[in-house]
């Protein structure tokens, strides 16, 4: 195979200056990236949250009771946060991670010592359709404890 | 195993076909390859990629890959190609591949427990969050997705070059994550397990728009009737890596035979 083997290309009218045009830009054309699917929406929909909770008063009483609540979960403002809408007249808007996990907390980052927070909701869907979740929160009186299981319905 | 295995068959059609397709096609413009790669992703700088600022929850995307180490792998690339002829020695390339490669981020769990995790604290110990991307001590992207080159291709002897982009119109994305868990206990020293580890697997389809300069180098070699083109190739890709990529290339019907002489 050598220059015989191309001789009888004769090739066809094509500018070739144009060609070179279009290869140069297409060489040095920056690379871009955008999605236009939102990796939040597998996730987002009604959900029937089964809620477990905790209500401590140090010192004087304790309950525990379930219950079932209706909600929903649905995008947020940002670009990759998530409005969840699981106890009555609570809503928190947090930003879900690739991995499907999320939290909103006053979190210590670092972990060698002890930071205490007044709100902490933690939590990640283990399928597209179902959530698990840790929210707590303090106030004057009472130390308040959920752990919710939330399935999605549509 | 796989991909050995549809090499093979690649190379079978690649014999059988292109010899019929030399005969039955007369002149024409175009040769069509059949082609497979092995791509070695690879990083300009250092594999380690230092924190900047301290990170926070609100920007963890930022900084998610802060402190962990990119991993070079293997890849690997097959399809078909055109190259048709626009002028002398100059020829257009286009194609559909499908490609497989691989992302790893790796840290080292201490590093992780220091500098990333969060966790459950009570006033002695910490509960590391089960499944929380703080807590992940390894990123595992494994990509196989459709590549179409777009090329400009010059001959020169048995020498041919390539330059353009590779376009990636859509990927199937697995992302495994493997988190440390379990207790972090205070005192008097922290204390934790860095054995205690869980997985999580997530799988998503990528419709997207990437494009990555591409170069390649190949040479035209012959035996008997079976036509080669080794080639080296080189690819720009994201977050400053690069792919070298060796392979092989089979003409399957191509122009530059003589036409047959016409039957009397």
């Amino acid at each position: 195979m050598g220059p015989e083997y191309f001789k009888h290309y004769t090739g066809v009218k094509i500018n070739f200056k144009i060609c070179c045009l279009i290869a140069a830009f297409s060489v040095f054309m920056p690379g871009c990236r955008k999605s236009p699917f939102d990796y939040r929406s597998q996730y987002t929909g009604t959900y029937q949250f089964l809620v477990s909770e905790k209500i401590s008063i140090p010192g004087v009483s304790y309950t525990d009771t379930a219950f079932y609540y209706s909600g929903s979960i649905e995008t947020g403002q940002g670009t990759k946060s998530i409005l969840l809408n699981f106890l009555e007249n609570t809503s928190i808007e947090t930003e879900l991670h690739e991995d499907g996990s999320f939290e909103k907390c006053d979190c210590p980052y670092n972990v060698y010592g002890y930071i205490s927070y007044d709100k902490n909701l933690t939590g990640d869907f283990y399928s597209g359709k179902k959530v698990k979740m840790l929210y707590e929160y303090t106030d004057s009186t009472a130390i308040f404890s959920y752990y919710i299981l939330g399935e999605k319905t549509e | 195993m796989r991909y050995f295995i549809t090499f093979i068959l690649l190379l079978g059609s690649a014999v059988s076909f292109g010899q019929d397709a030399r005969r039955e096609k007369g002149e024409k413009k175009y040769r069509i390859y059949v082609g497979a790669g092995l791509p070695y992703k690879n990083f300009f700088g250092k594999k380690y990629i230092e924190p900047t600022v301290a990170g926070s929850a609100q920007d963890f995307s930022l900084h998610q890959y802060e402190r962990f180490t990119r991993i070079p792998c293997w890849g690997f690339r097959e399809g078909l190609m055109f190259s048709y002829s626009i002028y002398h020695n100059w020829y257009l390339v286009s194609g559909i591949l499908y490609y497989h490669e691989r992302n790893i981020y790796e840290a080292d769990c201490d590093t992780v427990i220091r500098y990333n995790s969060i966790g459950y604290p009570t006033s002695f110990y910490n509960i590391l969050l089960p499944g929380n991307i703080h807590n992940v001590v390894k990123y595992n992207y494994v990509y196989d997705g459709i590549l179409m080159p777009l090329k400009v291709h010059f001959k020169k002897a048995k020498f041919n070059f390539y330059g353009g982009v590779n376009y990636s119109p859509v990927t199937f994305k697995k992302s495994t994550y493997t988190y440390v868990s379990g207790i972090v206990s205070y005192s008097p020293l922290p204390v934790y397990d860095c054995a205690n580890i869980t997985e999580k697997t997530v799988k998503s389809i990528e419709l997207s728009a990437v494009f990555s300069p591409s170069f390649m180098v190949s040479y035209d070699f012959k035996i008997r009737n079976l036509f080669l083109n080794p080639f080296l190739g080189f690819d720009f890709g994201k977050q400053k890596s690069f792919n070298l990529q060796s392979g092989i290339a089979f003409p399957l019907a191509n122009s530059s035979e003589p036409a047959c002489p016409p039957q009397k």
